[in-house]
């Protein structure tokens, strides 16, 4: 999974494979869902192996990218039982994002510090930016 | 589980969402002896669960709607998307609803005598002044008193207000200078922690589903029911409903489980409160020899004057960050225009914190990933502002709920059909909803503009106006009191029995006339 994400991840990202460990794998919500993530990621190296003749963490990044792309996991519907490529993008491509773009992490560098999916209390929106203080209350008295 | 029938019930209510649940707690708190049958499942466990099956696409909706169960057919003139626009469960729809929350106005209860369209109630604001009170108090409604154009009240909201967002105070620069008034809205929704629930902690998602439990749903008063000693039985399709011989009295409400078993509930008095639709479709099933239209059906007016909110929006981009997405509820709107006799369609503005998309959503639907992702979302999110508008629908007899007999369930019972369209007059009024979007904008400088106006409007997914509540039998289902005029110990909660429907989301109004049929029926209960 920490292969696919330096691929998944923009380059801004640091610290991937804590990252992977902690939040995409570790967060997995139940064993099942874990379970389909190795299997998915196994069946990745096979065809790495096959296609490729080396386990697809081995590779260079563009060597990843590119073969998953081949695989037609960049237009595929991600969807839990489907095809290889469906599956690689819901249990492995998807996983990643999600982790990611619903933490703060990602969305920082999309612009958002509090994105949705995730808790981040409930003065953010009320921020002009990402760290700055929370806009003074204009148009009416609000403590009626 | 036992799904069997509670012996010697005083009161037995259809339905679990806030119609049901707020009278099943009233009465079980009173000692009345209560059951509750709803069709849906309990959702219990970790909310996130729903919460990734919204955000992430692949995994089915969060409230499981649409399957045979919900079959329906649509067949007017504009489609209605009914699954879309309700959830069975415990809980009712509020556990996809977004909980804006405000009164009716003061004109919204005569617009015949004001206004020679749509009808009278047979009740005023006066009337429903207190309960809309109450009402508040049970959701934990976060407000202010700073709306100028909000019907009279006595007393302060229970929560205090969420603050303006960012966004607003960018729509305030431009309101001001065009003379127009910006202020709080109502909102279901802790702001602080409140009756045993978390506050707000800003997952965004509100709707479908807030995995905090700060955005009320009428699981709490189902929980306070049981607490109460009610009985709720979950997966329990009620299919008929039995009279007398006479006539006169409910006697049974037969229900399905999930084994195939059907089984007879019998009580002293029948509350149904299964949506605008399923109200009418429960008692059009029932239909008998001494009701052969529809049981409490004598009006012929059972399922007609179906009538729901219209959506009108516009938007588009700023050249600066306009921070949205954060929350998934809006902290301010407009109701200046609300009470306006041209178009005489009640309209309320409201000023969106979740305009755009938002950057996890667009990743996960993206056909591609890496830096190119990135910068995609650099260029999708960001710079979005919205508004959008609440709209009017005068009730019109040939807008009906009715029963599709051609189609079926998974149990062999005709669907709803839903018969629908958009009038010219409710068209004029998206227009006029449409032009004060455009001067806000315009004033602000909006680019990449969008509009959602009369040929691009959808519903709002509130269900009014089917078993409408009147004074005369001839013309209307219920009372007053929300009683069949037919049938003595069947009462009906919830919007179908509203004359007109205004333009304010309708929870609170069904929330106040469910305390006030608690009421009614809890006298009568002796
Ligand atoms: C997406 C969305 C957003 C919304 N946002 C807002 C908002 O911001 N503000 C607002 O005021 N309103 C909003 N609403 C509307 C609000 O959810 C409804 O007005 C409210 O839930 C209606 O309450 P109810 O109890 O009458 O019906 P429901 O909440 O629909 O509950 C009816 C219950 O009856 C059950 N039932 C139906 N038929 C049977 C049967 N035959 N036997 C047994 N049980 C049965 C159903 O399973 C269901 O659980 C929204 C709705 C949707 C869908
Ligand atoms: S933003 Fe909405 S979903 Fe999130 S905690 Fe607040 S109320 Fe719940």
């Amino acid at each position: 999974m920490v292969a696919a994400g330096e691929v998944v991840y923009p380059s801004a990202a640091e610290g991937v494979s804590e990252f992977v460990e902690t939040y995409v794998v570790g967060r997995a919500r139940d064993d099942s869902r874990r379970a389909a993530m190795v299997d998915a990621a196994t069946e990745l190296d096979d065809v790495a192996r096959d296609w490729e003749g080396a386990a697809f963490a081995d590779l260079p990044a563009d060597d990843r990218d590119r073969l998953l792309r081949e695989l037609g996991v960049d237009a595929a519907d991600p969807v839990p039982d489907g095809t290889l490529s469906e599956r690689l993008r819901f249990h492995v491509v998807n996983e990643l994002l999600y982790a990611f773009y619903a933490s703060p992490t990602g969305g920082r560098l999309a612009g958002i510090e509090n994105p949705i999916g995730h808790p981040g209390g409930a003065e953010s929106y009320r921020r002009a930016t990402m760290d700055g203080p929370e806009t003074t209350d204009s148009g009416g008295e609000r403590d009626g | 589980m036992d799904r069997t029938p509670v012996d010697d019930a005083d009161v037995c209510i259809v339905g679990a969402g806030p119609a049901g649940g707020l009278v099943a707690h009233r009465l079980a708190e009173s000692g009345a002896t209560v059951v509750v049958l709803e069709a849906g499942p309990r959702f219990d466990g970790d909310r996130r669960e729903q919460l990734e099956q919204h955000i992430r696409p692949g995994l089915g909706g969060p409230w499981e709607m649409g399957g045979p169960r919900d079959a329906f057919s649509s067949s007017g003139e504009s489609f209605y998307p009914l699954n879309a626009a309700r959830v069975k469960g415990v809980g009712g729809s509020t556990l996809h609803w977004q909980g804006m929350v405000m009164r009716l106005h003061e004109r919204d209860f005569e617009l015949d005598s004001r206004h020679g369209v749509g009808a009278d109630w047979p009740i005023g604001y006066d009337d429903l002044q207190p309960y809309y009170a109450a009402a508040e108090r049970e959701f934990g409604v976060a407000g202010a008193a700073d709306n100028p154009y909000a019907p009279p009240r006595d007393e302060p909201y229970p929560l205090p207000a969420f603050r303006p967002s960012h966004s607003d105070s960018i729509f305030a620069e431009a309101c001001e200078r065009l003379g127009i008034d910006m202020h709080s809205v109502g909102n279901a929704r802790n702001s602080e922690p409140y009756d045993d629930r978390s506050p707000c902690v800003g997952y965004g998602t509100c709707k479908p589903v807030c995995p905090s439990g700060a955005k009320y749903t009428a699981e709490s008063h189902v929980e306070k029911a049981e607490a109460a000693g009610a009985r709720v039985i979950d997966r329990a399709r009620v299919r008929r409903l039995e009279h007398d011989e006479a006539g006169e009295r409910v006697v049974a409400a037969a229900y399905t489980t999930p084994d195939g078993e059907t089984h007879r509930q019998e009580a002293t008095q029948f509350v149904l409160a299964c949506g605008g639709v399923e109200n009418v479709r429960l008692l059009l099933l029932s239909d008998s020899d001494r009701y052969p239209d529809g049981l409490a059906n004598s009006s012929g007016v059972v399922g007609r004057y179906f009538m729901d909110h219209l959506f009108a929006g516009a938007g588009g981009r700023l050249d600066r960050p306009t921070r949205q997405n954060h929350v998934g509820f809006n902290t301010s709107e407009c109701h200046q225009f609300y009470d306006e006799a041209d178009p005489v369609n009640g309209l309320k503005l409201e000023f969106l914190n979740y305009a755009g998309p938002s950057p996890v959503i667009d990743a996960l639907h993206a056909d591609t990933w890496g830096d190119d992702l990135l910068d995609q979302l650099d260029e999708s999110y960001g710079t979005h502002v919205s508004m959008g508008a609440l709209v009017e629908q005068l009730p019109r007899e040939d807008n009906y709920v009715g029963l599709d007999r051609e189609t079926t369930d998974d149990l062999g019972d005709p669907v709803p059909e839903i018969h629908w369209s958009v009038d010219e007059q409710t068209e004029a009024a998206l227009s006029r909803a449409n032009e004060i979007q455009a001067r806000v904008l315009d004033e602000l400088g909006v680019e990449d503009r969008w509009t959602v106006g009369p040929d691009e409007t959808g519903p709002a997914y509130h269900h009014m106006g089917t078993t409408r509540m009147g004074d005369d039998p001839e013309s209307s289902v219920v009372d007053a009191e929300c009683r069949a005029h037919d049938l003595d110990n069947l009462w009906i909660s919830g919007s179908s029995v509203f004359p007109t429907g205004g333009a304010m989301n309708p929870t609170l109004t069904i929330a106040a006339l469910s305390l006030r049929l608690a009421e009614s029926l809890r006298a009568e209960l002796g």
